[in-house]
């Protein structure tokens, strides 16, 4: 049932995201990676209760902090004003 | 435990649901404004839904209250760095009418 979420989430969320974080100007970009992030999170916690690995789920939780500032980090740098 | 294990399945799905359709979008739209309206539908619902009905499922108090804290982080920092995405597209619009 999992699994099935997991493909379902992989194939319908995240390869869309990556299609928009490959075209366009940088910041159109910009905003496929952000919601690339959120998705790939997602996907990890799904996993660990998948296969039944609750170590994913700290993995999940350090990408939740480090995809914010990564993000962060490219829209300020696109403003100038970093 | 089976009306829990009912919430939890109905989150993840129309947490799925969301998120699929919010992404398709995404990619589907080239205008950024638009895009952006999009991604913050993927951060602020279907993600955060997702990960709470994980949190239903999880083994003890202590798994359930760090996926409850990532579903909140992703709900917290979403809307800002969808903010900061778009203010860096209004400060590239002031500098082209500037130049």
């Amino acid at each position: 049932m999992i699994g099935v979420a997991c493909v379902v989430l992989l194939l319908c969320g995240a390869v869309p995201c990556l299609v928009g974080a490959c075209r366009g100007e940088p910041l159109d970009r910009l905003a496929g990676l952000v919601a690339l992030s959120s998705v790939v999170t997602a996907l990890l916690i799904l996993l660990a209760s998948a296969f039944a690995r609750p170590a994913y789920v700290d993995v999940a939780l350090v990408l939740s902090v480090l995809g914010f500032a990564g993000s962060l980090v490219f829209a300020r740098f696109f403003a100038r004003s970093l | 435990m089976i009306a829990l294990h009912i919430v939890s399945v109905a989150l993840m799905w129309i947490g799925i649901v969301v998120t699929a359709m919010a992404s398709i979008g995404c990619a589907v739209v080239t205008d950024l404004y638009d895009r952006l309206h999009f991604v913050s539908a993927v951060t602020s619902i279907g993600v955060p839904l997702i990960v709470v009905s994980q949190a239903f499922e999880a083994s003890g108090w202590r798994a359930a209250l760090k996926l409850v804290l990532i579903a909140l982080l992703l709900f917290g920092t979403g809307p800002v760095t969808i903010a900061a995405t778009a203010r860096a597209r209004t400060r590239e619009r002031q500098r082209e009418d500037a130049a």
